[in-house]
C-alpha cells in the first residue's frame, strides 16, 4: 500500500508517543530523534496544504484554518479516516495519562508542545462518498 | 437540571488560566484548582474529550473560538517557559480540555459572514 504523507505523519506521532512513554524519564536522547521526526512530519503536512505555495502571503484560505491554525491530513477513504481519528485520539489520550504520573519537567513541556499541535489537526473528508457511515 | 452555557465554559476555562499564570512556579491552591474543574466538566458534561458546546448564534461561535484559542496560546506559551512539573500537568490539562472541545455550527452558521474577521 502506498504510503501518503499523512500516514507518515500518523506513524511518526505513534512512534514518538511509544519513545516518550517507554524512555526513562530524563533519558532525552530516546525520544528526541523521534521528535525531530515528528516534527518533520508536521511540518511536511502544514507545507502540503499551504494556499498558494508561489505566494509570498501566509495567511490561509478558509476561515478555519485563519482562527485556529489547523493543519490538514488527507485520508484516502472512511477507513483510513477512522483510523486515523483513533490513532491520533489514543496517542493524545495515552500522553496525557502519562504525563500525570510524570516529573520530569522537559519531557512535560514536550508533552504540552506535542498535544497542543495533535490538537490542531483535522482529517479532511475524504472524496469517496460512503452512505453506510457510522454518526 | 440547570442549563449549560458555552460563554461561563470560557469564562471558567479564562479564569482557571489566569490562575495557572499569575501563581508563577506555586501550584494552583488544591481547593481552587478542583472548583475549577469541576466547573469545567459541568459544561462539558462531564467528557474529558470530545465534548460539544452549542454555541446559540453565529457571534456567539465565533466569540468562542477565538477565547478558546487565545486560552489554549496563552496557556501553552506560559507552559513552554514553566519549569515545574506540577504547574506543567495543570497546563497541560487545561489544553488537552480546551482542545479537544467541539463547538456545534448554530442554526443561523454562515462561513459567508465570518470570513473577513480577524482573530486579535
Amino acid at each position: 500500500m502506498e504510503c501518503t504523507k499523512s500516514r507518515r505523519f500518523v506513524d511518526s506521532l505513534d512512534i514518538l508517543t511509544k519513545k516518550m512513554l517507554t524512555a526513562a524519564e530524563d533519558n532525552v536522547t530516546i525520544w528526541e530523534t523521534s521528535l525531530d521526526q515528528y516534527n518533520a512530519a508536521v511540518k511536511e503536512c502544514l507545507l502540503d496544504h499551504e494556499p498558494n505555495a508561489s505566494s509570498t502571503s501566509s495567511e490561509p484560505t478558509t476561515p478555519v484554518e485563519y482562527y485556529t491554525g489547523v493543519k490538514f491530513i488527507d485520508p484516502l477513504n472512511y477507513s483510513e479516516l477512522s483510523e486515523y481519528s483513533s490513532r491520533l485520539s489514543r496517542c493524545v489520550t495515552d500522553l496525557c495519562n502519562y504525563a500525570d504520573h510524570c516529573d520530569h519537567p522537559k519531557k512535560l513541556r514536550t508533552i504540552l508542545a506535542i498535544v497542543r499541535s495533535v490538537l490542531q489537526i483535522v482529517a479532511r473528508m475524504p472524496a469517496e462518498n460512503n452512505p453506510n457511515i457510522p454518526n | 437540571m440547570e442549563d449549560k452555557d458555552p460563554i461561563r465554559f470560557i469564562t471558567t476555562a479564562e479564569a482557571f488560566a489566569k490562575a495557572i499564570i499569575s501563581s508563577g512556579e506555586k501550584p494552583v491552591p488544591e481547593t481552587m484548582y478542583d472548583q475549577y474543574i469541576t466547573a469545567l466538566m459541568r459544561e462539558l458534561d462531564g467528557k474529558f474529550c470530545l465534548a460539544y458546546l452549542y454555541p446559540k448564534t453565529t457571534p456567539q461561535y465565533m466569540e468562542l473560538l477565538k477565547r478558546i484559542y487565545n486560552v489554549i496560546e496563552e496557556t501553552y506559551q506560559y507552559g513552554l517557559l514553566c519549569s515545574n512539573a506540577t504547574k506543567l500537568k495543570e497546563t497541560l490539562f487545561l489544553v488537552k480540555t480546551l482542545g479537544s472541545v467541539r463547538l456545534a455550527p448554530p442554526a443561523d452558521f454562515n462561513f459567508e459572514e465570518i470570513k473577513d474577521i480577524k482573530l486579535q
